[in-house]
């Protein structure tokens, strides 16, 4: 019997923050510069690079017992992944996970979201970074999860409208990611491997 | 790969049948030698057959399974090759593990540390891993460092208490050494333990497969 999940959504005050991997290198911006943004440099103990978290980024904390769910690690972000693929859907904006190399989620190349999990004891923290409104200028100071080449986008850059509120992504994407956990462990059987099926 | 894998987890849920060569998800590296004789397939009905033919040509083979996709063919060699395809995960003989994932390969009063084989499968490609300081004092149950995979950074815990002698510096520039080799190359810290007895209250290999076997995914 699967229990409820604790998750924080949240705003934050302009923040780059820096994950395991990251380093100056993935700024292109000086420290000095981006204060006089406005911003702070911050590090996090989450899987990744740098990314930025800002007024208009829904960024959600589910914090999960992977161990009680039997999830792995691999199948937890990927319900990550595709519970905010479902969120996007609701606004009409096609998107896609499972990019090798390039966790997190996409609108053609330009991300749209950002995953980053951190692990300990069976239970998994730290989450996701869904651009709604964000002004996407500020992502213009780093390198976004060390993809030099890659663009960002939000919500209402997919939809070329302002008035989209963080609070609503915040309502679809929790109802979005408790059906993905509650059925997290039972996949369904939908593309059949018609060889190995077939011959048994 | 990666489809493969889904590959295999949808097969377990969509033909359970106690008769089918799916039985055992994990397939073992004996440390002595088995019998490789084969069974007459011919005499036997087929499914008995085979069931006998994998497991004793994967523990013969000590193979681990990773192919995702095969072109089958009705024949017992096609068909076993999918057998042994099946299993997913490698679990040797002689060491000792924790149902965290993490394994000890004791050698006297040294133990070699690591992930499994299933721990490495379930955290994907790694791309950094974090490994204790020499000199360090672990306890068990202790931080022993951080893997990170292109999905998630997982801590590891110390399976044995003692002081870390030695550490694997080769997983700086190559942490993909953790997936390819994760009981031999990808080892992450070798210790002396400070209390052997420690070792007694850490699963066998055939604890831990049944432990992995629980995990079903």
């Amino acid at each position: 019997m699967l229990t409820s999940c604790p998750t924080t959504n949240a705003q934050h005050a302009p923040v780059y923050t820096i994950g395991k991997r990251g380093s100056s290198r993935d700024f292109r911006s000086t420290p000095d510069q981006i204060r006089d943004l406005g911003a702070i440099i911050h590090s996090s103990p989450r899987g990744g690079e740098v990314t930025f978290h800002g007024p208009g980024q829904l960024v959600a904390y589910p914090i999960v017992h992977l161990r009680d769910r039997q999830l792995g690690a691999r199948a937890y972000v990927e319900s990550l992944e595709d519970a905010l693929i479902d969120s996007l859907r609701e606004y009409g904006i096609k998107a896609r996970g499972r990019v090798p190399g390039g966790t997190g989620v996409w609108v053609g190349d330009r991300k749209i979201a950002a995953v980053g999990v951190r692990i300990s004891r069976g239970v998994a923290s730290h989450g996701i970074a869904l651009n709604v409104c964000t002004d996407l200028s500020w992502f213009r100071h780093i390198v976004p999860c060390g993809f030099r080449d890659k663009g960002v986008t939000s919500i209402a850059a997919e939809l070329g409208q302002a008035n989209v509120g963080v609070e609503e992504a915040a309502a679809v994407f929790t109802e979005a990611l408790g059906r993905r956990l509650l059925y997290g462990t039972l996949e369904s059987v939908g593309e059949a491997i018609p060889a190995v099926v077939g011959a048994i | 790969w990666e489809s493969g894998w889904k590959a295999r987890a949808r097969l377990s849920v969509s033909l359970p049948s106690e008769d089918s060569v799916l039985g055992a998800p994990v397939c073992t590296r004996p440390g002595t030698p088995s019998s490789t004789r084969l069974p007459d397939l011919y005499s036997q009905p087929s499914s008995m057959a085979l069931r006998q033919l994998a497991s004793q040509a994967a523990s013969g083979l000590g193979l681990r399974c990773t192919a995702p996709s095969l072109a089958l063919t009705q024949s017992p060699v096609g068909l076993l090759q999918a057998a042994l395809f099946r299993s997913y995960s490698t679990v040797i003989d002689g060491l000792k593990y924790a149902e965290s994932h993490e394994y000890a390969k004791i050698e006297g009063d040294v133990a070699t540390l690591g992930i499994t084989d299933f721990a490495q499968s379930e955290l994907g490609d790694v791309v950094y891993v974090e490994v204790p300081e020499v000199g360090a004092s672990l306890s068990k149950g202790a931080n022993l460092g951080v893997v990170e995979s292109v999905k998630a950074a997982s801590d590891i815990y110390s399976p044995l208490s003692g002081e870390v002698i030695e550490v694997n510096s080769a997983l700086v520039d190559d942490p993909a050494k953790i997936n390819a080799e994760p009981f031999e190359g990808g080892w992450l810290a070798k210790i002396k333990l400070s209390d052997p007895s420690e070792a007694d209250s850490l699963l066998d290999a055939n604890a831990y497969k049944k432990h992995v076997e629980s995990q079903a995914h």
